[in-house]
């Protein structure tokens, strides 16, 4: 296994609240409907009709993240770069609209343009195509967590040996608009290029900063029961895996962002109880938010910060989030 | 557009077949070639057989499709099928 750093050199992000990811206002209410992306001005005038939304944003955030990182992405032969994905909702709106075809109109007449994407590991597949990502690409689904979750797998590849650059992040579209969730549901992407430390220096790449993710599992049957020693300690074992040693003094502040649910609620009071000062910032449906806010951390030069998610079912996701100090030239390792 | 023309307009034709493949109407010449001259792929040729079916109320098989290379093929297939149920050579 590798044993060296990823860092971060390219920061990509579409979304609702602006494409700057050091501007993104993330705890105030957006609109989740498409207004706000300009398909022209960000993808081109032609190619894009039969795209869905998800794959829209998630082609203009991986185009910004690769122009932030320069010439990262061309230095790494085609078989050698990967790419990790998360999505709840990004295919949601097509596989509706699919549904409502075929049991009116019939399948006869679903658009062949667009059908591919009805397989929700398209949507990556098809920023593959476009920067020849061709080492692997995995698509993760899991409610809320799946973004993160994209940034560990996508680690631990690395560290397994199986790329030498990676693209991780999220990509969303708004659910469905008769959905209750609608307004509330994430809709754009956020995509992070991460190289070994070594080779980001090598080619003399500003950097961003690191980030560590860890997942684990609160049961939901116990989340609104008696005490649970044993879920207290998996998630102190979680942040002990994203937080080195000598910073376990610090205690980083930590962002909650999850649906309310007890699993949720849960997890904010083990932060609490463990001694991390833990904001839970109420989001919607989605795996975007928690990436979002990973994306504007890293952006500002600032102490280690936490960002954790939980879903209702129970998965929990904590990534450690430490931006890149402005005078000191090389990152901290861990 | 609404299903089942009695007659083939082929300006509309134009048209729909424009917006089918992303293209400005004037870009769909007469006889420019969906595949050679317009980009058209596999797949963009199946969007415009199930719009062409839905539009014109017809019904399109794959000998059909290979032989639409142009506008003005499909607008003799469509006239062909829509006034008399036959086939175009």
């Amino acid at each position: 296994m590798r044993a060296d750093t990823l860092v971060v050199t390219g920061i990509g992000v579409v979304s609702p609240w602006g494409n700057d990811p050091a501007k993104l206002d993330l705890r105030t209410p957006a609109d989740a409907d498409e207004d706000w992306f300009d398909v022209v001005s960000e993808l081109g005038p032609r190619g894009y009709k039969y795209v869905p939304p998800g794959c829209r944003y998630l082609i203009a955030a991986t185009r910004r993240a690769l122009r932030d990182a320069g010439d990262a992405v061309t230095r790494i032969p085609e078989p050698r770069r990967g790419m990790a994905v998360g999505t709840e909702n990004g295919i949601a709106g097509l596989i509706d609209a699919m549904d409502e075809t075929v049991t009116t109109a019939g399948a006869d007449r679903l658009s062949p343009a667009t059908a591919p994407y009805f397989s929700v590991n398209t949507l990556a597949g098809r920023v593959a195509m476009e920067h020849g990502i061709k080492g692997w690409n995995l698509t993760l689904t899991s409610p809320r967590a799946a973004g993160l979750q994209a940034l560990q797998a996508g680690s631990r590849a690395y560290a397994a040996g199986r790329c030498d650059l990676l693209l991780a992040g999220s990509t969303e579209a708004a659910l469905p608009s008769h959905h209750s969730g609608h307004s509330a549901s994430d809709a754009g992407a956020a995509v992070l290029v991460l190289e070994p430390r070594a080779a980001a220096a090598a080619r003399g790449a500003a950097l961003h900063g690191t980030c560590a993710t860890a997942t684990f599992f609160l049961a939901p049957l116990l989340a609104s029961g008696t005490p649970a020693p044993d879920a207290l300690r998996t998630t102190a074992e979680a942040l002990a895996r994203v937080t080195p040693a000598r910073h376990r003094n610090i205690h980083p502040p930590v962002r909650l962002i999850a649906e309310p649910s007890p699993v949720a609620t849960r997890l904010l009071s083990q932060l609490r109880t463990l001694g991390l000062r833990t904001d839970f910032l109420p989001a919607g449906s989605g795996t975007l938010l928690p990436v979002l806010h990973i994306a504007h951390g890293l952006t500002a030069p600032g102490p280690p910060h936490i960002v954790a998610t939980a879903s209702p079912d129970g998965t929990c996701a904590l990534t450690a989030v430490h931006p890149q100090p402005p005078t000191d030239p090389t990152l901290e390792t861990r | 557009m609404t299903p089942h023309h009695t007659a083939i307009d082929i300006e509309e034709l134009r048209a729909t077949i424009a917006e089918t493949l992303e293209l400005d109407p004037e870009e769909v010449t007469d006889d420019a070639r969906f595949v050679e001259d317009l980009g058209a792929d596999s797949l963009l040729a199946l969007e415009m057989q199930v719009v062409l079916e839905e539009d014109y109320g017809v019904h399109l098989t794959e000998d059909d499709l290979r032989r639409t290379t142009t506008l003005r093929a499909a607008h003799a297939l469509l006239v062909a099928r829509t006034t008399q149920g036959g086939t175009v050579s």
